[in-house]
């Protein structure tokens, strides 16, 4: 018993969509289970579907970009003192430390030095990372719902989970990094480029670049590792958040009471000052600058200028952290559960 | 030994049961619903996690909210499985005798015998967060009975079990009802509450549906007329015989050339007794005859299914 | 043609052997996978799925070998895991939609499949929810529907109606059996709960100390050729089992009124037998019919032998 179907100009298949018959035989839609014939990707670049994802659940949170706005105000607050009173202050510094004047490039290094590490500044940006590599987008949430069971039955690595989740708190703490950085620098050059901007400071794109890639690499390659061992992202946030807050608090201290106690100021003092997460941070930054310890906006009580302290130990003690904790994160994850018995 | 009197529990607005009234004595007696009917409330009632809001919960004589006479006589299997994972499964059912108010002296013997009761004697001395789903149900009855409760309530204590395991742990069950304990059993997988009992408690939003033997609820569900389903070659010829009988009240053929005809009536032990004449007479041939809604599921269907329209109404 | 086959697999945990020297042939439709608790089915699953390394023999999913080409193999693969799992944050569509670009979907496929297949699961307005907030009866229907995003040829079930209420899990079987019958798709369903894996399933697969206890299609294995029957009387009645004594009938269990009998042969005139004989010892049938074997009983027999 056919029943011809009503005239309706039939739809033209798109070259390239699935096979099957647009215009149905029958006047009632068969809703039973249909199957999927489609394309599917092979598993390149999979990383990049769970860094996506991440991202999607992060960034269309609104108090995501407001906490990230914020990062704006010290890079807007140097631009517009250095372009009212720029070159004062800098003769103000050259008399006062009179070893800062033989540094050539010193003016706009130093002014995206500081408005870089700024306390501001360090502060959102680990909130930034917090929130990516601590929240409902984290390693340990995943763990909390059982998510690997889903990732892990796909056809997708270890590697490629764990490489998505870091990328996607590396993407959140670089872009709002960066953008103010980038900003900034740009400001510069179009109005000091004929005052000898691109002459005084010719690397100043790069070194602000790597200066943004830092932290975020550091914290999303901490995070990840952290994340990966606990069930609950609460822990995770608490965690971390203390941990580069005690360290911060307690490393000054002990540089202090160490060259108190030997009564001379090494570099192994300023090391141990610089002994902390953020502190490491702030020391590679120094490094990438070429700059002094020189806080221009919070001005210390000892007319005292504190040498940048030594490279290599930095260097080599955030790359062990970062790579401890991603050889952590990759021994934990697994996909499903084997009960022993 | 457990009455419960015009009892009702809410939480703010929420209604956890309403009005509910009956009797649980000694044996198994299942209780079952849907999902949020109030079976967790009740369990919580009975076994002195709550108070009532209105009217009142007797166990064995006494209310059980926070009742240590009581809770030395009732033994408790939840459905949670987390929070003692660090403990050896012989420590776990050790100390909940200490708690459960058994003699000191007595307990090692006790916790040993009631391990080796619930088949859990290789295990037991393993921490529990590595037991399996089936060993952790029956360490969980092991820390129910280890104090010799007369009363025993189990939430989903066939959970995880393999076929064996859950042959065992309905003939300890059994065994204990046997011995005139009085045993509660909620749980959702409806053959296996059949293989245990025939006596139900069935809830849903909150008030309580049926209680008592599921054949009897069964008969006197009205709206439902007891459905016969009967194989014969000469189905349709069967059908038009039935429908001269006064007290059939429908004959239902699948497919022209059906092998099957259902019969509805009301009274089917009329039908039953008259049934085998009319066939032996007439010389049918019938390859099976049963009544496909006397069983659980139907009775729960009917019963859960009523109540839901009419609350939707 | 087997959908999937394993030959002299040996997998090890340490030192623990949890499969020895297996071989076997997932036939294609729905089967069954039954096994007392650690008789090897989870790691028959894992490496069925490409995640664990045979310490000896080798095995093929689909045509692909599961010891080199487990990313293919889960990329035609839809596995429906037995904890509750979901990716935190998301939506019922979201989260689908998610998992079928995890497997190489393209987005807008994605998301027009999962709002297709979470029609399907049964799943309406719901699905603009949180994940966190649903019942257990819509967090089994989305793990169905994240396992049938993607189109796949083989799906591994397990334990699909646990915690589950009676409505749930009969909406839960239909789906099932929705799936596996008429739409081409093969299905592997491991559970506890027998009389499910009876509804669904045609062949059953038993699995018992990391070997094949036994395997084959469910029909064949129940039938007893008309040679056993149960019949339920009103009352029982031993003069009833005696007047059938004579006819080669032996009383296999009884319960209250109801019997399992089983006859030396079998009877062509069932019926009429069972009726006079009733007739002639006063008693009132309620029901007959011919069994057949249970799948406990079958399950029980060959795990205990």
């Amino acid at each position: 018993m056919n029943v011809n179907p009503p005239m309706i100009p039939p739809i033209p298949t798109p070259p390239g969509a699935p096979q099957e018959s647009v215009v149905p035989n029958s006047p009632i839609a068969d809703l039973s289970y249909r199957n999927y014939d489609g394309p599917l990707r092979p598993p390149i670049f999979r990383w990049w579907t769970v860094c996506r994802m991440s991202l999607r659940l992060l960034w269309k949170k609104p108090w995501f970009w407001g906490i990230a706005a914020i990062c704006l105000f010290p890079y807007l607050i140097h631009a517009i003192f250095y372009y009212f009173a720029g070159s004062v202050t800098i003769q103000i510094l050259a008399i006062q430390f009179p070893e800062l004047a033989d540094l050539p490039s010193f003016k706009f290094p130093l002014q995206m030095y500081s408005a870089f590490t700024g306390n501001i500044n360090s502060i959102i940006l680990l909130t930034i990372a917090l929130l990516a590599g601590a929240g409902s987008t984290s390693i340990a949430a995943d763990n909390q719902a059982n998510a690997l069971q889903v990732y892990l039955s796909k056809p997708i690595g270890k590697g490629d989970y764990l490489l998505g989740k870091w990328m996607c708190i590396f993407l959140s703490v670089f872009v709002v990094a960066a953008i103010p950085a980038i900003s900034l620098y740009l400001f510069f050059l179009t109005v000091y480029a004929t005052q000898g901007f691109l002459h005084d400071a010719p690397w100043l794109w790069l070194q602000t670049l790597a200066v943004t890639l830092l932290p975020a690499a550091f914290h999303a390659s901490l995070l990840v590792g952290i994340a990966a061992w606990s069930r609950s992202p609460r822990m995770v946030t608490a965690i971390y958040a203390g941990l580069n807050f005690i360290t911060y608090v307690m490393a000054p201290v002990l540089g202090r009471i160490l060259s108190h106690v030997y009564h001379r100021d090494t570099w192994q003092n300023l090391l141990i000052t610089h002994a902390s997460l953020q502190g490491i941070l702030d020391g590679l930054a120094q490094n990438i600058f070429h700059m002094p310890d020189v806080n221009l906006l919070f001005i210390r009580r000892e007319p005292h200028l504190t040498p940048m302290p030594p490279l290599w130990p930095l260097v080599i003690a955030s790359l062990v952290l970062m790579g401890i904790s991603l050889a952590a994160a990759r021994a934990k994850i697994h996909a499903v559960e084997v009960v022993k018995g | 030994m457990i009455v419960l009197e015009h009892a009702s529990r809410w939480y703010g607005q929420v209604i956890g049961i309403n009005d509910v009234s009956c009797r649980i004595m000694p044996g198994i007696t299942a209780l079952l619903g849907p999902n949020g009917a109030g079976k967790s409330t009740l369990i919580k009632l009975i076994t002195g996690q709550l108070r009532p809001s209105t009217g009142t919960v007797t166990v064995l004589g006494e209310a059980p909210f926070a009742n240590p006479r009581v809770f030395r006589r009732l033994g408790y299997c939840p459905e949670l499985e987390r929070g003692c994972d660090d403990m050896t499964g012989r420590y776990f059912v050790t100390l909940l005798a200490h708690m459960g108010g058994l003699p000191s002296a007595s307990i090692p013997q006790r916790v040993s015998e009631v391990i080796e009761f619930v088949g859990m004697t290789e295990n037991a001395d393993r921490k529990i967060g590595g037991y399996s789903k089936g060993m952790r149900q029956r360490i969980k009855i092991a820390q129910g009975v280890v104090h010799d409760p007369d009363v025993l309530v189990l939430d989903e204590p066939l959970n995880g079990l393999d076929p064996i395991g859950r042959r065992e742990v309905t003939g300890l069950l059994t065994g204990l009802a046997d011995k005139g304990k009085c045993v509660v059993v909620s749980s959702h997988i409806l053959y296996e509450v059949e293989h245990l009992t025939r006596n139900i408690l069935l809830m849903n939003h909150g008030r309580l549906l049926a209680q008592g033997d599921i054949y009897t609820i069964r008969s006197l569900i009205d709206a439902h007329p007891h459905r016969i389903a009967i194989r014969s070659k000469h189905a349709r010829a069967l059908a038009i015989h039935l429908l001269n009988l006064p007290y059939v009240l429908s004959a239902r053929l699948d497919a022209p050339d059906a092998t099957q005809v259902e019969v509805e009536t009301r009274s089917p032990d009329t039908f039953y007794s008259q049934f085998p004449d009319m066939v032996l007479e007439h010389g049918f041939d019938i390859t099976s005859f049963e009544s496909p809604d006397n069983n659980l599921e139907s009775v729960f269907k009917y019963l859960v299914n009523e109540s839901g329209t009419k609350a939707t109404q | 043609m087997p959908v999937a086959t394993i030959s002299g697999l040996t997998v090890r945990y340490g030192k623990k052997v949890a499969v020895n020297d297996l071989s076997v042939e997932v036939p294609e439709g729905c089967t069954g996978l039954l096994g007392p608790n650690g008789a090897g089915k989870t790691t028959l699953l894992k490496t069925l799925l490409g995640f664990l390394t045979p310490a000896a023999g080798s095995g093929q999913v689909l045509g692909l070998d599961v010891a080199t080409e487990g990313m293919q193999i889960r990329q035609r693969i839809g596995l429906m895991p037995e904890v509750d799992c979901h990716i935190p944050g998301m939506n019922a569509v979201t989260f689908v939609a998610a998992a079928g670009e995890l497997v190489g979907m393209p987005e807008a496929d994605a998301m027009k499949r999962a709002h297709e297949v979470l029609e399907y699961a049964g799943l309406g307005e719901a699905r603009y929810r949180n994940v966190e907030t649903y019942s257990t009866g819509m967090k089994q229907r989305i793990k169905l529907a994240q396992a049938l995003v993607h189109g796949p040829k083989l799906l591994f079930l397990d334990e699909p109606t646990n915690g589950l209420d009676p409505a749930g899990r009969e909406e839960m079987l239909d789906l099932i059996r929705g799936i596996s019958h008429g739409k081409g798709i093969n299905v592997v369903v491991s559970s506890h709960l027998l009389p499910d894996i009876e509804r669904i399933c045609d062949k059953i697969i038993v699995m018992r100390q990391g070997q094949i206890a036994m395997q084959g299609d469910i029909a064949e294995l129940r039938e007893t050729h008309g040679t056993l029957v149960e019949v339920e009387l009103r009352l029982s009645n031993p003069g009833f089992i005696e007047g059938l004594g004579k006819y080669g009938a032996r009383v296999l269990h009884q319960s209250g009124s109801f019997y399992r009998l089983r006859f030396s042969e079998a009877r062509a005139d069932l019926g009429a037998l069972l009726f006079t004989t009733a007739r002639g010892c006063g008693a009132q049938i309620r029901g007959f019919r011919p069994a057949l074997r249970s799948l406990e009983d079958i399950f029980l027999e060959v795990v205990e032998s």
